[in-house]
């Protein structure tokens, strides 16, 4: 037999593999917990959206501004350290964000909401610009942390120093991680929804916590900035009542640090066991997501738990 | 304290339980500054070597920052696992909290793409990269060269396949994007190609192609790039005045570290414009430290050019005033002696191999330091010369014996390696399914994937739905419009669903729906649901809401997605009807079978493959040799050969540009010479796979004949001279020594 010459040959181990998982704080474990099934079919089995209208607005406000504190920083064509871009360069900005997304076929739902991504971004700048853009150290600052069986990984959107500027800077920080502190926009007004807030406030905490992994303290402060909330419908409030209401500073000690942290390795040890059965299962009633993210769903035609009005529909007319 | 000497990060290796390095593994560790050389033959422990340098550059060289570090690896897969090693080693020396995030590691590509970005280069502002299908499926849609021979019958292209009328359209589109892609990476000077009388029209052909892609932003629509002109524009990025040089030397006030260290795996596969955007990078700083084997350089075929790896010293003389050091890898702790052994004799021996040139100069054979031993004959080859047997059924026999005495813990310690698990793969396939089971062979690369019930009937429910009675389909093909091998293609998916509707009601319903629904659709205007629409709602129904939880079938449709959702970035989202009958318009059903059918038919498209699951267990994985680059396998069993395929268009191209280089001439070799020495270094790849056993199996028809490259001369002379129905030698026992001593030069 022709097997029978490797009788005393080495018996070989199986190897398992090296490679760890990453893990995204926003892109699996916040996606995950919106909805495993959406998660299971979108990032794991890769299926293409019909259209990545969800992208949409966080993708077109995160790129905008990012292009605008590239700005300040000088780091843009024509621009000078420490001055403030123009609205109309802002809008540009804008523009040319959008004609790339929709390059990359990335669309808004809705006319309407393209409008309304850039009424965020514009008030942002408007109340913004003057004392935050002059403290912000980076933007899309990259942390992760290896967590022993994966790697953690986030970008935090702003690393703001937490010094306020009493003159307006001609110069740009450099870094200074023993006072630095986190912040993340949310392209929406502040969640009605316990439930999406403390999701929220949990990325915010593992953030903290990523922080520390690579600095060695914990930030100053961690700020959550509601753009839907910077709007002045009526004209009747000041900056600072706009401030206070788009704001929301999470708080964070060791425990409700440990606390996220728990709660992002059992999510981590959900995703894997979903991922060893291949099973992506539709979320719980009383967990569901927002209707708006079940109208923007291409599994929503065959989803028992969607929330959607746009239910199954023929090309008609 | 954050940094220590070498000698102390030494002692800290061995003291977590690790192998020593071994001197030349050592030398590379302690290397200082400037450009380095290191040839790593297969199994030396190259990756190793990689880590823990960069460990030294990071906790030894006072000043080094992870941020002030770039390494290139071949796949992402490669990056990921590089930097994961590095933070498990860093760990085990005791700086475990050192952040490697700001380190760059990533393919080449991935880092262009991702820097570009990064520093919002103007050049690169909302600019879509396309993937290799959609950069197809562009050239399909925009290119001239795509569409007419002129070109093509004016530099006299060897095309594979030309039908009664010239070369199909699929045939174009490939070698167009094939020309386009070299012309780019080969850096080839456009302006002196323009000013060629023979070549003018090939540089026509670019200037029409870049004005397409309005990578510019200077014309309408959006900005496209693929990923050779990526790695141009990147180059343009780093020798730009100001951004270039904030990247490379730095920007304090900005928070950016300078690139201090530029490190390159799998060298020997690099092209031209890669090799010229590593010189540009290490320009500063002269830290260039390239890794690689030149008896391991598989991707002519992609542009790469082994004479990068070859040509490394005279290169950085020229480029940063200085020779490299040169270290050679050359412990194999990977295969059993008999193993090494072999791979030493069987690189050197051939003629075209031993050419002043052909390798690495001063390159040392491997030595062999595997823990694999044994007195066993690890590496036999056997020649199958009965006309009832074939080469599939000893292998067949071979496995079932080794996995059912326990002599692997796991099928998938065993891989069958072949030059292609194509067509000429099939009768080894059937007879390992047959012996086996269908579900005990792992064979990814088959080209079958259109041939799974799934991907056939999602398919032809599409084509139902939009061209009832295929009445589009056949007016093209009346009129000759339609590319050949479409016709069947479509056939073969309607027939499914036709076979298949019966027993699926609701789909048949659905389809029918959106029939009438095209009929309703006013003429002239855009049908109300895009293509992928229709997908995911045909995806809602039976049998596809089941199969889309089935592990396979599921990743087959989500692939299915994405060639739909490639076709809709190039050509069109939403079908448009008809401006006189109650029908989709051929302007939308024409690429829809040309370009998207046409593509599916024309490529065969694989298996979809899992990145994180690359060898499933419990299953004999069927591998190319291409496909096998960077792995290992207790068990290696190799067949077909003779199966030495290489297209006549990777030599024309490669000859076509050699004029035009902006970097002088390369090629130093003749065709037929380049020819032997790429199918000599791919068969010395699949050899030093195994470990444990190596097992070469063929007929002896092809043993006999002149064009089996997996053997040498002197070998197939004495295996020619053995009767039976079964021949076999073991190198390493008796008669092997014989072979080996024959095959000495």
């Amino acid at each position: 037999m022709v097997w029978e010459a490797y009788r005393e040959a080495p018996r070989p181990d199986l190897r398992p593999s090296a490679l760890k998982r990453r893990y995204s704080v926003t892109a699996d474990v916040v996606s995950y917990s919106r909805c495993p099934r959406q998660y299971g079919f979108f990032d794991v089995r890769r299926y293409e959206p019909v259209h990545a209208v969800q992208l949409f607005f966080g993708t077109a406000i995160h790129q905008t501004l990012d292009r605008v504190h590239a700005y300040y920083r000088g780091e843009m064509p024509g621009a000078a350290r420490g001055k403030t871009p123009s609205e109309e360069r802002v809008t540009a900005y804008f523009d040319d964000v959008v004609r790339g997304l929709r390059a990359r076929r990335i669309f808004p739902w809705r006319r309407e909401d393209r409008d309304v991504a850039l009424e965020y971004v514009l008030a942002f700048h408007r109340i913004y610009s003057g004392d935050l853009y002059p403290r912000v150290i980076d933007t899309e600052h990259r942390l992760q942390a290896d967590q022993g069986e994966f790697i953690l990984f986030g970008v935090v959107d702003l690393l703001v120093d937490a010094e306020t500027a009493t003159r307006r800077q001609t110069t740009v920080r450099t870094a200074d991680f023993s006072r630095g502190e986190i912040w993340d926009y949310k392209g929406s007004r502040r969640p009605d929804n316990p439930h999406d807030l403390e999701i929220h406030e949990f990325q915010m905490r593992v953030y903290a916590h990523l922080y520390r992994c690579r600095n060695g303290v914990l930030p100053a402060q961690a700020v959550l900035v509601y753009l839907g909330e910077l709007l002045d419908e009526d004209g009747a409030r000041s900056e600072s009542q706009s401030r206070q209401s788009a704001e929301h500073a999470v708080a964070f000690d060791n425990a409700s640090i440990t606390g996220a942290l728990d709660n992002f390795n059992m999510t981590v040890r959900e995703i894997e066991e979903s991922i060893a059965h291949n099973n992506w299962p539709a979320p719980q009633p009383d967990l569901l997501p927002s209707r708006a993210t079940c109208d923007a769903c291409d599994l929503r035609y065959n989803c028992r738990s969607a929330k959607t009005r746009r239910r199954y529909r023929l090309p008609f007319r | 304290m954050r940094y220590i000497d070498v000698d102390e990060l030494l002692r800290r290796r061995e003291s977590a339980g690790k192998q020593p390095l071994y001197p030349a593994q050592e030398k590379v560790l302690r290397h200082d500054s400037d450009p380095l050389w290191v040839i790593a033959g297969p199994g030396t422990g190259k990756t190793e070597c990689l880590i823990w340098r960069c460990l030294r550059l990071l906790v030894v060289d006072d000043g080094v920052e992870p941020g002030n570090i770039i390494v290139t690896t071949f796949t992402e897969r490669a990056a990921r696992e590089l930097q994961e090693r590095i933070a498990e080693a860093l760990h085990h020396v005791g700086f475990g909290d050192l952040d490697i995030a700001m380190m760059r590691v990533g393919t080449i590509h991935s880092l262009c793409n991702d820097i570009l970005i990064e520093h919002r280069y103007p050049g690169y502002q909302g600019v879509q990269l396309m993937n290799e299908v959609e950069q197809h499926f562009f050239v399909y849609d925009r290119c001239r060269l795509a569409r007419e021979s002129t070109v093509w019958d004016q530099i006299g292209y060897p095309f594979r396949n030309v039908g009664p009328y010239g070369p199909v359209r699929w045939e174009l589109v490939r070698a167009s994007v094939a020309l386009l892609n070299r012309l780019v990476e080969d850096q080839v000077d456009l302006d002196r190609l323009r000013r060629s009388r023979r070549l003018g029209s090939v540089a026509e052909a670019y200037d029409q192609y870049r004005e397409a892609l309005n990578l510019d932003g200077t014309g309408n629509g959006p900005q496209r790039c693929d990923f050779a002109n990526l790695q141009g524009v990147f180059l343009e990025f780093l020798n730009n005045p100001s951004y270039g040089q904030s990247f490379m030397l730095g920007d304090p006030s900005r928070g950016r570290s300078p690139i201090l260290h530029v490190l390159v795996d799998e060298y020997q596969d690099t092209n031209p414009i890669q090799e010229e955007i590593y010189f540009t990078l290490a320009g500063p700083s002269k830290n260039l430290v390239v890794v690689g084997d030149d008896d391991q350089a598989l991707y002519r075929f992609r542009g790469g050019t082994v004479r990068c790896l070859i040509d490394f010293p005279g290169k950085c003389q020229r480029r940063l005033g200085l020779a490299p050091a040169k270290e050679y890898l050359d412990e194999n702790r990977r295969s059993h002696k008999h193993i090494v052994r072999w791979v030493n004799k069987f690189i050197s021996s051939r003629r075209e191999m031993r050419m002043a040139g052909a390798r690495a100069g001063g390159k040392p054979e491997i030595q062999p330091r595997a823990s694999v031993t044994g007195d066993y004959p690890a590496v036999r080859i056997i020649q199958v010369s009965s006309s009832s047997l074939h080469a599939g059924d000893v292998m067949a026999e071979l496995v079932a014996g080794l996995d059912s005495n326990g002599l692997v813990a796991d099928l998938s310690q065993v891989a069958v390696l072949l030059p292609s698990t194509r067509g000429s793969a099939r009768p080894i396939v059937r007879r390992l399914r047959n012996a086996l089971g269908d579900d005990r062979v792992y064979n990814p690369r088959s080209g079958s994937f259109t041939d799974h019930p799934e991907v056939r009937l999602a398919l032809g429910a599409l084509v139902t739905m939009l061209d009832q009675d295929l009445s589009v389909l056949q007016t093209l093909r009346a009129r000759r419009q339609l590319v050949r091998g479409v016709w069947d293609a479509v056939n073969q998916f309607v027939s499914t669903y036709d076979r298949d509707r019966g027993s699926y009601l609701s789909l048949s319903r659905y389809v029918e729906a959106v029939q009438r629904g095209v009929e309703r659709t006013p003429q002239g205007d855009l049908f109300p649901s895009n293509i992928k629409e229709l997908f995911y709602q045909i995806l809602a129904l039976e049998p596809f809401a089941s199969w889309a939880e089935n592990p396979e079938r599921t990743v087959r449709l989500g692939y299915v997605s994405k060639v739909l959702d490639s076709f809709a970035a190039i050509h069109y989202e939403v079908p448009r009807m008809s401006d006189s009958e109650p029908r989709i318009s051929s302007r939308f059903l024409a690429p829809f079978y040309n370009s998207l059918i046409g593509y599916i038919f024309a490529v065969r498209l694989n298996e979809v493959e899992d990145p994180e699951n690359l060898i499933p267990a419990g299953q004999v994985q069927v591998m190319t040799i291409h496909g096998s680059k960077g792995l290992q396998f207790p068990y290696v069993l190799v067949s077909n050969l003779d199966r030495v395929w290489t297209s006549d268009e990777v030599y024309f191209l490669e000859e076509l540009f050699e004029p035009y280089r902006l970097d002088g001439r390369r090629i130093r070799f003749s065709r037929d010479q380049r020819h032997v020495q790429d199918w000599t270094r791919l068969f010395f790849v699949a050899y030093s796979r195994a470990q444990c056993g190596l097992v070469i199996i063929d007929d002896s028809a092809v043993i006999d004949s002149r064009d089996t490259m997996g053997l040498p001369e002197d070998l197939r002379r004495l295996l020619r001279s053995r009767d039976g129905a079964l021949g076999e030698v073991a190198v390493g026992r008796k008669a092997g020594r014989a072979v080996l001593q024959a095959m000495s030069v």
